[in-house]
Formats: C-alpha cells, sequence, structure tokens
C-alpha cells in the first residue's frame, strides 16, 4: 500500500499546481511593463549574418513609386518613411542583409531582426526584444526556424505556411509580418544590388 | 478482466486510435497545405472564393464591377464584376470573414471584420489596409459577428456579448441586452483560458517540465524501490547450493514424534 503513497502524493502535487497556476493566469490580463532582452544589437547582427564578414549600416528611402510597390504586396500602409539596413560585405561582394525591426505586438512592438541571403531568401530570425508578459515563446527556435529559407514567393502568413505557437498568436502574426515586410523591401530595394557583383 | 471489458476495450481502442489518426493526418495536411496546392497545380493564393466558404460579398458604390468577397481563409477582390478575381493581401491572416462595408459618401474607404482578429480599415478600396483599434480583444474570445457603419460614418461592431459603436471623434461607447454583464465568471473564463491555448502558452512549458520530473522521480523511486524488495529477499535466503534437500532430524527432539522414531528404527 505505502508503495502508491510516492505517486498520490505526485498526483496531489501535479492538480495543486495546475489549479494555482490557472488561477494565477486568470487575471494576467492587463498588459504590464515588461522587457525582456534576448539579444543586442551586435549579437543579432552575429546571428543574421555570415560572422566573418564586414558590416555598415546604410539608410533606405523609396521613391513613392516604390513605397506603393511594397505597401501593395504587404497590404499595409507602413508608416517609417526610411528603414535601417544592415549589410555584410567580402570583397565587395554583398554577402546578406539583416532588418533589424519592430512590429506592433498585441500592446507594446517587437524588436527583432530578419537576416537574408544576397537573394532576399531568409536566412535566420531572431527575436531581440520582447515587451509583453506573455507570448515570449516566439523567441524559440521551434517557431523561428520555420522561417528559414522562405523568399517573397512564400505567402508568410499564418495558417499558410507559418504555424502560430498556442498562446503566443498576436506575437507569431506579427514577427511573420515582419519577415514579409523585410523580403518584400529587399525584392523591391535591394534584389538587384544583392544580385551585383 | 471480463470478456465483456475485453471487448469494449478493444473497440474504444479502435474508435479513438482511427480518430487519432484521422487529427495526425489533417494536421500535417493543414500545416502543409502550401506544399499540396503546389502539387495539385494551384497557385498558393486560390483564384476565386468559391468553393472556399464564401461568407460575405461587398460591391464598390462608385464602381459596381469591383467587387469584394469574404471567405472562411480569405479576401477576393474582383474588378469585372465577379468575373476573375484575385486574393487581396491583409496584414494578418484573413480567416472568418464576417463582414465587408463600404463607408457611405467614401467610395474609397472599406472596413472588413474578420470574426476573431479584429476590424481592419482601406482607405484605397481594398489594396493595404491598417489595423482599427478596437477597445476590446478579439483574439482572446470576444468575437466579432458583424459590422455596419451609418451615413453620420459611425462604425458599429457587433460581437458575441454586445454592440460597440465607434462615433466620429473616435470614442467608444458599448450597448449591452438590460441585465447581462456580458462578462463570464472566472470560472467560465478559466475553463475558457484552459482550452483556448492562453493558459498552455502561459504555464505550458512549466507544466511540462512538472509532468516530466514527476515521471522521471516515478520511474526512478519505482525502479529503487524494485531493487530494495529484490536486494532483501536475496538477503534473507540461504544460497541454494547449502541448502540441504531433506530437513536433518533434530537430536534433541523427543522421541515420541513419530518421524524421528521411524528413523531411528531404519538407521540403528
Amino acid at each position: 500500500m505505502s508503495l502508491f503513497r510516492i505517486p498520490a502524493c505526485l498526483l496531489a502535487s501535479l492538480m495543486v499546481w495546475l489549479a494555482v497556476g490557472t488561477v494565477a493566469a486568470a487575471d494576467d490580463e492587463a498588459p504590464e511593463v515588461y522587457e525582456k532582452v534576448y539579444l543586442t544589437l551586435p549579437q543579432a547582427l552575429g546571428i543574421a549574418l555570415p560572422a566573418e564578414d564586414a558590416v555598415e549600416e546604410r539608410v533606405l528611402a523609396p521613391t513613392r513609386a516604390q513605397r506603393r510597390r511594397i505597401e501593395r504586396a504587404l497590404g499595409r500602409k507602413l508608416p517609417e518613411a526610411t528603414w535601417h539596413v544592415h549589410r555584410s560585405h567580402r570583397e565587395g561582394r554583398t554577402t546578406g542583409w539583416a532588418f533589424a525591426m519592430d512590429e506592433q505586438g498585441k500592446y507594446y512592438p517587437i524588436t527583432f531582426i530578419v537576416g537574408l541571403t544576397p537573394d532576399g531568401a531568409v536566412r535566420d530570425v531572431a527575436v531581440m526584444v520582447y515587451r509583453e508578459k506573455r507570448g515570449d515563446a516566439v523567441h524559440r527556435r521551434r517557431f523561428l526556424n520555420q522561417f528559414q529559407d522562405k523568399t517573397v514567393e512564400d505567402p508568410l502568413m499564418v495558417n499558410r505556411d507559418i504555424v502560430h505557437l498556442t498562446g503566443a498568436t498576436v506575437s507569431s502574426w506579427s514577427i511573420a509580418a515582419g519577415v514579409r515586410k523585410a523580403v518584400v523591401i529587399h525584392e523591391v530595394l535591394l534584389r538587384e544590388e544583392g544580385s551585383r557583383p | 478482466m471480463t470478456p465483456l471489458m475485453l471487448k469494449l476495450h478493444r473497440w474504444l481502442g479502435l474508435v479513438f486510435g482511427g480518430l487519432v489518426l484521422i487529427a495526425a493526418i489533417t494536421a500535417v495536411a493543414l500545416n502543409h497545405q502550401d506544399q499540396v496546392r503546389r502539387w495539385a497545380g494551384e497557385t498558393t493564393m486560390g483564384h476565386s472564393p468559391f468553393g472556399r466558404g464564401p461568407r460575405v460579398l461587398a460591391v464598390d458604390p462608385g464602381n459596381p464591377l469591383a467587387q469584394l468577397a469574404g471567405t472562411d481563409d480569405g479576401l477576393f477582390r474582383s474588378e469585372d464584376g465577379g468575373l476573375t478575381w484575385e486574393e487581396a493581401v491583409l496584414p494578418w491572416p484573413a480567416e472568418h470573414v464576417v463582414a465587408i462595408q463600404f463607408t457611405p459618401g467614401k467610395p474609397d474607404e472599406v472596413h472588413l471584420a474578420l470574426a476573431g482578429i479584429g476590424v481592419l480599415r482601406s482607405l484605397d478600396r481594398g489594396e493595404t489596409w491598417e489595423d482599427v483599434a478596437l477597445p476590446f480583444q478579439p483574439v482572446e474570445g470576444v468575437r466579432i459577428c458583424g459590422l455596419a457603419i451609418d451615413r453620420a460614418g459611425q462604425l458599429v461592431v457587433l460581437t458575441r456579448q454586445g454592440i460597440w459603436m465607434r462615433n466620429t471623434v473616435g470614442s467608444w461607447t458599448e450597448r449591452r441586452a438590460p441585465g447581462k454583464s456580458g462578462v463570464d465568471s472566472a470560472a467560465v473564463q478559466v475553463a475558457y483560458q484552459l482550452h483556448d491555448g492562453r493558459f498552455w502558452g502561459a504555464w505550458g512549458v512549466p507544466l511540462t517540465d512538472g509532468v516530466s520530473i514527476a515521471l522521471i522521480v516515478l520511474v526512478a523511486t519505482g525502479y529503487g524501490l524494485y531493487s530494495v524488495r529484490l536486494w532483501r529477499r536475496r538477503g534473507a535466503r540461504q544460497p541454494r547450493s547449502l541448502r540441504p534437500l531433506v530437513p536433518a532430524p533434530d537430536p534433541h527432539a523427543p522421541a515420541s514424534l513419530p518421524g524421528v522414531a521411524a528413523a531411528a528404527a531404519q538407521h540403528p
């Protein structure tokens, strides 16, 4: 009989934990000031671009027609007038692009970096700063790895070719929207330059 | 276990095994529907709203040939009265379009309601969209059921819990049926959270850790207890080779015992 006491105690502890967790999660709705820095910009650039190459920062200022093209491809208005992008190069040849960007999450913006190959395929995505109490699971590789090798030809949309994370639905949409923005901006503004030797 | 129980288990196993199989196959198909569509010769974006659960249709008041149709999984635009369609790109997943409404007097402005996502507004007849800030969160269960705009430009959003109205200045007021608070009790909210993913999203990792650690402890202690029991049994036993096959007669036993008397008679 004593053999059954240990599993019974463990089960009871688990149920108490579940109940406490559920009640704690119930009154957790109000947006709180919370900021978790996962990566600094140099660390993020190390992930998004080839590590051994030189990196330079550049500002992209689209013409009205280019902006219109980008907005139509994304299906949304873009508030920014310019975009900051990092270019990695070796012996004068572009080896990658990195977009450090903010996308609106449920309440606060999420800061993340999107690394692209010279052809515009996604090399890697990494979350730099997450500012909400829940949903930070989007910084995990099991979510971010889905974006690798995606191009402008892909929908880059949750429930199309990206599986969102349960409990982080809005953050999943935001990251997907940001990655799509990066590949579309690359397509409109940088593709020709990236493929040039 | 009776034969009836065995039969019940067998059938329940078969039925639930089949359900698990269906769920697993459809999950894989849904996750990779894009590839499936490519194999089937379809492009990533579908060609028409038909056959994809069409729900709502709106005609541009300034151009009757321009139409917008919403489905369960997309928004489609036609410029030739519905002969050809192209899928509109939205910033959010275009799921469960429940209402499309052109603003009276502003032919370029159109609003779109997505049941579990929110309301979007376009100022260029549906080419680009922007999020409309709502006083509630559809992703948290306050689903949108409809949308309307009156002549004064007031936006009216119908939800499962009441009606929200936004005046031209941008402030929202809520209208509810009298006598109903519209807010679920804490217990119901907890129940919803257990099922809609928010609870598991917040607590899934520690809970999985807890269950895993509990399983590890259970298995380890089980092995430990079994080893202890085995060791005790072995320790209590004498080595088999030293054990006599026939118990030796006790020399101090009284002679009246029948077994001892018989043995003494056979071996004097």
